[in-house]
Formats: C-alpha cells, structure tokens, sequence
C-alpha cells in the first residue's frame, strides 16, 4: 500500500482539556479527504499536528514513511505539506501580486535566489500566472486588507501550494465566501488538484460540499475519529447523522441540533 | 518595461554625495561638522528603520554605536592603526559580530521585551565603560588625526577630508542596505512584522529573518559610531547611554522609514535642530524635541517622507490622467 500519510494514536493535551485523543488515520496518494466535525472536534488542532505546528502530546505522524512528529511547519511546507487557514494568514500590508511574490520566492525559487531583486520581471510574471489561474489577478494590485474575503482565501490557498505540494490541508476553504461563489471555488480548487494528482485534506462544514467533492470523508467528534470510508458510508452512520449531520437529515431531533455545523 | 531598471535611490545617494564632494570647500566649516555627525547618526538610524520595519523597536542600538567608535579609539591607541578606510571597516565588523552574538538570544523576542532587554545590555555597556581603565573612564578616548591610504591631511585639509570620507562611507553603506532591502531577503523582514506565521508556513525561519536584520542593524551602527568618534576625535561612555539610543529612534519617528534616504534627511535635521534650539532656548531645547516629535506623531505619524511619497503618488496620477485625456483626444 501506498501511504503518503500515518497517524498512529496523535494525543494533544491543553492542561486539563484533551482535543484529539488517539487519532489514528493512513492517507493514500491522491486521496481527497473530507473532515467533518462540529466545533471543537479537534479538527484544526489535527491540522496543525499535521502541518507541524504543534507537537503532539503522544502519538506519531509519519510522511512518506518518514517520521516528523514535532518537526516545524517551516520545515514540512519545504518537504511537500502546505496548509491554508481558516482565517486567511497573508502580508497585509503588501499587495496581492507581492503577497504572491513573497510565497513564490520563498517556496518554488532556489534559496540562493533570496538575494536576487524582489521586484524583476520574472517573479511578478510568475505569480501573475498564478493569480491569473486563481481569477483573482484583477485584484493584483490592491492591498490584501480591502479585497473581498473570498479574494483572500483563494490567495492564502495560491500561496500556500505554489510549489506544488504533495499534501495540501485546506482549513474550511469555503468559511467566509458568500454561497454562490463556494461551488465555483471549490470545483476549481478541487479540480486543479484532482488534475495534479494532490493528495487533499479538507475541512468543510458544508456537507453538500463534502458529498459532492470528497472521494473518502472522516467524521471527528469530540477529538476522536468516529466513521472514516466511503462517502455514502459515513453520511449513513448512524454515529455521524446523531452528532453531527443529524439536524440537516432530521430537524425535529434536538438531541443532534446542538451539534450540527452544516 | 526593460528588464534593467535605473534605481533612483542609488542615483540619488550618488548625487548626493558628489554634489556634496564638489561643493565640500564652499560649506562652512561647523555644518561641515553638523553633516559628519549627521552622517554617521544616519548611519545608525538606517538601521534602527530596519528592525522597525520587522516590526522591532530596538533601544539599544547605542551599544553598537559605542562599539564602533570605541574600536576605533581602540586601534589608534593600543594597534597603531590609523588608516580612516581600515578602521571604519574594523569597526562594523566588530559590531556586526556582536550583534550577531547577542541576536542569537534576542531574536527570539518581541514587542517590549525586545525593546528592554536591547536597552539593557546597552546600559549595561555603559555602566562598564565607564568603570574600566582601558577604555578612559567616564573621560573616554582621543583619536587621532587619521590617514587616508597613507595620506594623512593637516589643519583644514584635515576637515575636508574627514568630512568627504563621512559622506561617502554614508553612501557606501546607504547603497549597500538598500540593494539588500530591494532583494527578496529584504522584503522578508516587512514580512515579518505583518505575518510571522505566514513566514514559517512558507518554509522559512522568522528567527533567522529578525537575526540577520538584527546583525546589519548592529554592522550600520557600529560603521556610525566610528564616524562619529572620526568626526569628534573622542569617544565617551556617552555612545552607549540609551539617550544616543533614543536619538536614532527620533530620527527614524521624524524622517519616517520609505528609503534608506530617510534618516540620512531625519538626521541632518536633528542635527540642526539640536544645535539651534540650545542656542536659541539655551534652558529648553529638550522641549523643542518632545514639541517636534509630538507634532510629527500627531500630523504625519507616518514621518516627514511620506509627504514626498504623496507629492509622488500625486504627480503619477496626474500623468496618468494627462495620458489619458490624451489618449481619448487623439
């Protein structure tokens, strides 16, 4: 088997508060995973376990058979994970073209480039590519503190993948984008994966998003892994419809409404 | 557009300085002064804009001042050296050396504790210099007349010189950050104070950024104070009080951080200020300073070169629109 991706029994603690307990998970090249989970789920917090940013009070990640639990996300986004957030993590005080920029010569040019000319040619023609390919050029030039939400969640994506990552972690892509912009935006994001054969993590609390785009979901309650497999399998468990999806299938149960995000 | 473009910043600091060389016999004497000090101040300030632009409000960059005119007294003394080139060089190396030192525990920290623990160690510095034989007491050190590959001017010659040397290693240095602030590194240390996280997602160490920039800060410094120890022929403990620290940060507040320009004007002007307002209001020039600084604070806290950037922006558009009502016309 072809695991890109191992999580065997990934622990994280706050004090007394427990936010994943013994997640373990394998994730095969090119998979495109869905998480779905009410708030405080444990979903971000196996985000960042992931993506390194938190260092798992037990447990082990592996990537391409290569143990990296604890190793900084500076680090991974080099050796091929790229996350994007929830809230959309840019330079604000640069434009969008130089937010670009920034990303593209810190992840796809060679290190000895560093030193080269921020502005020249070649870099901003490269991240125009790029925002052209988002639909978001049109905005280059504008600082990222006054472009439109959805501009700035597309742009932390672009920036976070520019080189090609073999695992990408999106954090709710769609949070924040009006709803009739999401579909679009995520057929594209999905699609130009999908075309590259990227292996996607993506948290989504839409559930029509989820059925549509996911090829495997897994449901997160309470910082454990509850149904994770097929799409229709999971949205059928009776575990995943009574914590999570359970007010959209059957609004008059109010046990489920208090957990239901979708 | 071309793929070279011209950089006004260097043409700028190249005139500049070549202006200020061709007229240097013409000025007189005690601003040829006011621009050494000036000078070398600049210098220092360069580098307290830098770690502000990483977002770090460092105190003590006084400390590396004093390193720099003290390794200068220091040579001339004890080493014999005297050459003005060698020195200055000597100088920025050993306060680059001790930044780079001390930014390996302090590029760790941010906000006040940045601010304070750089205050510090600078204070500390001048509580040890003025205790410690070597380096003269509270009385500091002379320097002497220094050599230029060899050439050692006298009387007024000696004036001219030292002055034409102060503005050209101000441009050596000046080009030198501002090739490194327009790479892609330099864009880096912006970036740092606008998303630290971002940074380290891209695959890259915010601590290493701060350190580097931490490091040029302490070699511009280091370069400044031996200008300033050059210019005044005396070094005291003085160098390292956190008042020459504060000096650096009124400059960049005043002058504001677009260009390496900046403080270079920033500087000039504190100069002038400084010696008119004691001549003037001999008992409060102090408040003359804290007047200035709060009326800059309050009317254009983004310093006085944004008025340049705006009659800039504002000349641009106006073009642009002339281009078009042409453009439609025709």
């Amino acid at each position: 088997m072809n695991d890109l991706l191992q999580c065997t029994g990934v622990q994280c603690r706050f004090g007394d508060f427990v936010a994943t307990r013994g997640i373990h998970l394998s994730v095969r090249e090119s998979e495109v995973i869905g998480i779905i989970g009410a708030n405080g789920a444990g979903k971000t917090t196996l985000f960042n376990v992931l993506s390194g940013y938190l260092k798992p009070t037990e447990g082990r990640v592996w990537f391409r058979g290569v143990d990296v639990t604890g190793v900084p996300p500076r680090v991974l986004a080099r050796r091929g994970i790229a996350r994007s957030f929830q809230v959309p993590q840019l330079f604000g005080s640069n434009t969008v073209c130089e937010n670009m920029m920034i990303a593209l010569s810190l992840l796809a040019e060679p290190r000895r480039s560093l030193l080269r000319r921020f502005s020249d040619r070649d870099l901003i023609d490269q991240a125009r590519v790029i925002l052209d390919e988002y639909d978001i050029a049109k905005h280059a030039d504008t600082v990222v503190v006054k472009v439109p939400q959805g501009v700035r969640k597309l742009l932390d994506i672009a920036m976070a993948t520019c080189a090609s990552p073999d695992l990408v972690l999106l954090d709710e892509p769609t949070s924040g984008v009006s709803a009739d912009e999401k579909d679009g935006l995520v057929s594209r994001l999905i699609g130009r994966f999908r075309e590259r054969l990227t292996t996607v993590i993506f948290i989504e609390h839409d559930m029509q998003v989820v059925r549509e785009y996911a090829s495997r979901v897994i449901a997160l309650y309470e910082g454990r892994i509850i149904a994770d497999g097929e799409v229709a399998d999971v949205f059928a468990d009776a575990d995943v419809v009574r914590f999570i999806t359970g007010a959209a299938a059957e609004p008059s149960v109010s046990a489920g409404g208090r957990y239901a995000s979708a | 557009m071309s793929g070279r473009r011209i950089d006004w910043t260097i043409v700028a600091m190249l005139a500049i300085a070549l202006i200020v060389t061709l007229s240097a016999s013409f000025i007189p004497n005690w601003i040829r002064f006011l621009g050494q000090l000036a000078a070398s101040t600049a210098l220092a300030s360069v580098g307290v804009m830098i770690l502000l632009r990483a977002g770090l409000l460092s105190f003590g960059q006084s400390l590396f001042y004093f390193i720099g005119g003290y390794i200068v007294a220091l040579l001339g003394k004890y080493g014999g050296v005297t050459d003005a080139f060698a020195v200055v060089v000597a100088a920025a190396a050993g306060a680059g050396l001790a930044a780079v030192a001390l930014g390996f525990l302090l590029a760790t920290y941010r906000g006040i504790f940045f601010s304070m623990l750089t205050l510090a160690v600078s204070m500390v510095m001048f509580g040890v210099a003025t205790k410690v034989r070597l380096f003269g007491g509270s009385d500091g050190l002379n320097i002497g007349l220094m050599s230029y590959f060899g050439h050692r001017p006298r009387g007024v010659d000696a004036q001219w010189t030292g002055f034409v040397f102060c503005i050209w290693t101000w441009t050596g240095f000046g080009i030198a950050t501002h090739v490194f602030l327009r790479s892609r590194f330099g864009r880096l240390i912006g970036a740092v104070a606008d998303n630290e996280i971002r940074v380290e997602y891209l695959g890259f160490s915010v601590r290493r950024i701060v350190w580097v920039a931490y490091g040029i800060a302490g070699i511009l410094a280091g370069a400044g104070g031996a200008l300033a120890g050059l210019s005044a022929r005396h070094v005291d403990p003085q160098f390292a009080y956190w008042t020459t620290a504060g000096d650096f940060i009124f400059v960049v507040l005043l002058s504001g951080q677009a260009s390496v320009l900046s403080p270079a004007f920033g500087a000039f002007l504190l100069e002038i200020l400084r010696s008119y307002a004691s001549a003037w209001f001999p008992d409060q020039w102090q408040s003359v300073f804290g007047a200035m600084m709060l009326a800059i604070v309050l009317f254009l806290p983004a310093g006085l070169d944004h008025l340049i950037v705006l009659s800039g922006l504002a000349l641009r558009k106006r073009v642009t629109r002339r281009s078009l009502v042409q453009g439609a016309s025709s």
